[in-house]
């Protein structure tokens, strides 16, 4: 409990720490030189690199580290007069940090870097597929592609959590569910969302989806708590949805009674559930 | 030195080798965008609405056995012409008396893969901190802010211009309609 408390205190930390120097940093970006520019990003980042290899305690400083390398990087693309913003540029430096901290887990086993690793390649197949794979599509297609890589990060996450079971990174699988079950269930809302012209088959694929999302918070792999929650909460969303899909139908007295009854019999199920799979685990 | 003490060596030098690695790709897109010829280019300041067939004629510049040529045309926005010269890194405005008697490159040796676009301000802080809604978005096509025109390959930009043109097309940043580069100047 103690180790938790202090764990919690040193990432709160880092996070504010983190938020008020990149807040003067920005603020005062324009009087600074380039090298000065360099030596608040990528030196301050090496500091905390290394003091972060101290103490565990000291872990988070890797964080900072890792986004102050980012912004350094950035800045150096800058100064040799390229548009750091561009999807090209940040997928460069996504991917260098990426592969980066992966040769790191793999030479040091500290979860640190995995989770270090799987953020930075989130983002670097973020830059991939808006910026190189989306060009493949339609244009509607293009616009819609943030949704299509939400299902693919969503799917990614769950499955990173599957493959870690019993591992020693498996204290990393309850933010891999969250992250991951909410971005893959909410994906499948949204693109209903955009492709109401197929209707009947979208209505299929959500309330799939859903089903899917019970069945694998229930395999003996995964029993999780949060793709259970999830699923409960995206199945009442997605039958809200469905009912305002069919909103001018003239049976839209008994959807709604039916609704009740099915909300009702979720709440009680997902009761359940949480009973008994808290009396398995 | 033991396995241990090697991994930790090469995790403790790894940032270096990270930041190294970046830098020489960094220079290796920029060396391959290296400019090499001067160019003409030209902007189209808009003037006036009118209906297309009523506007007044006015200047559109071509390139045409590798001399510069003029039309006349009715148009809404009057067209000027820039000349970068690559020694001394900066661009004038030329006339088309002057300018017609430079000789431009063929398509066939002119370099290939740049483009003129209205870039951001350089000088700003590193993403996702440079976002300035009113920067990117002006309240209307009227009133967007002047930006830097800027030759682009490989994602690299060269500020050629730096008293900020107006930008007045519906685009924002980015490649537009009103910037043209007619040709490169044969050494």
């Amino acid at each position: 409990m103690k180790t938790l408390l202090i764990k919690i205190l040193a990432y709160l930390g880092a996070v504010i720490f983190l938020m008020g120097a990149l807040l003067s940093f920005s603020a005062h970006f324009e009087s600074l030189s380039w090298t000065m520019r360099i030596i608040w990003t990528l030196g301050a980042g090496l500091i905390f690199y290394y003091l972060a290899f101290l103490s565990w305690i000291l872990e988070p400083l890797f964080l900072i580290s890792a986004i102050l390398f980012f912004l350094g990087l950035e800045i150096i693309f800058s100064y040799l007069g390229f548009d750091s913003s561009r999807l090209f540029i940040q997928g460069i430096i996504s991917g260098a940090l990426f592969l980066n901290y992966g040769l790191m887990f793999i030479l040091l086993r500290r979860n640190i870097f995995m989770s270090l690793m799987i953020i930075g390649g989130s983002y670097f197949l973020i830059t991939l597929g808006n910026g190189w794979f989306s060009s493949f599509f339609n244009t509607y297609t293009q616009q819609i592609f943030p949704v299509y890589l939400m299902l693919i990060l969503g799917f990614l996450y769950c499955l990173l959590g599957f493959v870690f079971y019993k591992t020693t990174c498996e204290i990393l699988t309850p933010a891999l569910y969250l992250f991951g079950g909410g971005l893959f269930l909410a994906a499948v809302s949204i693109l209903e969302q955009c492709y109401d012209g197929h209707q009947l088959l979208w209505d299929f694929i959500l309330l799939g989806s859903v089903f899917l999302g019970f069945i694998f918070s229930f395999l003996p792999r995964v029993k999780s708590k949060i793709v259970l929650t999830w699923s409960t909460i995206f199945l009442v969303i997605n039958i809200y949805i469905l009912t305002l899909t069919y909103l001018h139908n003239l049976a839209w007295s008994w959807i709604l009674m039916g609704l009740g009854i099915v909300l009702i019999l979720a709440g009680y199920f997902y009761w359940v559930l949480i009973k008994k799979m808290s009396s398995k685990i | 030195m033991s396995l241990k003490k090697y991994r930790l060596a090469f995790v403790l030098i790894s940032p270096f080798i990270l930041f190294l690695i970046i830098f020489f790709i960094a220079l290796i897109l920029k060396n391959n965008a290296q400019l090499k010829y001067s160019f003409l280019w030209s902007v189209s300041d808009f003037q006036a609405y009118c209906e297309i067939k009523k506007c007044p004629l006015r200047d559109h510049f071509f390139i045409q056995d590798n001399q510069l040529k003029k039309t006349q045309v009715p148009s809404m926005s009057q067209e000027n012409l820039y000349f970068y010269d690559v020694a001394q890194h900066q661009s004038t405005a030329m006339s088309f008396e002057k300018a017609q008697h430079l000789k431009f490159l063929n398509a066939l040796n002119a370099p290939q893969g740049f483009k003129l676009i209205y870039a951001l301000p350089f000088d700003r802080p590193p993403f996702p901190f440079n976002f300035d809604p009113e920067l990117t978005y002006g309240s209307s096509m009227f009133m967007k802010p002047s930006f830097p025109v800027a030759l682009e390959k490989n994602h690299w930009q060269l500020k050629i211009y730096d008293q900020h043109l107006s930008v007045q097309t519906t685009g924002t940043l980015g490649a537009s309609e009103n910037l043209k580069l007619l040709g490169w100047v044969a050494a």
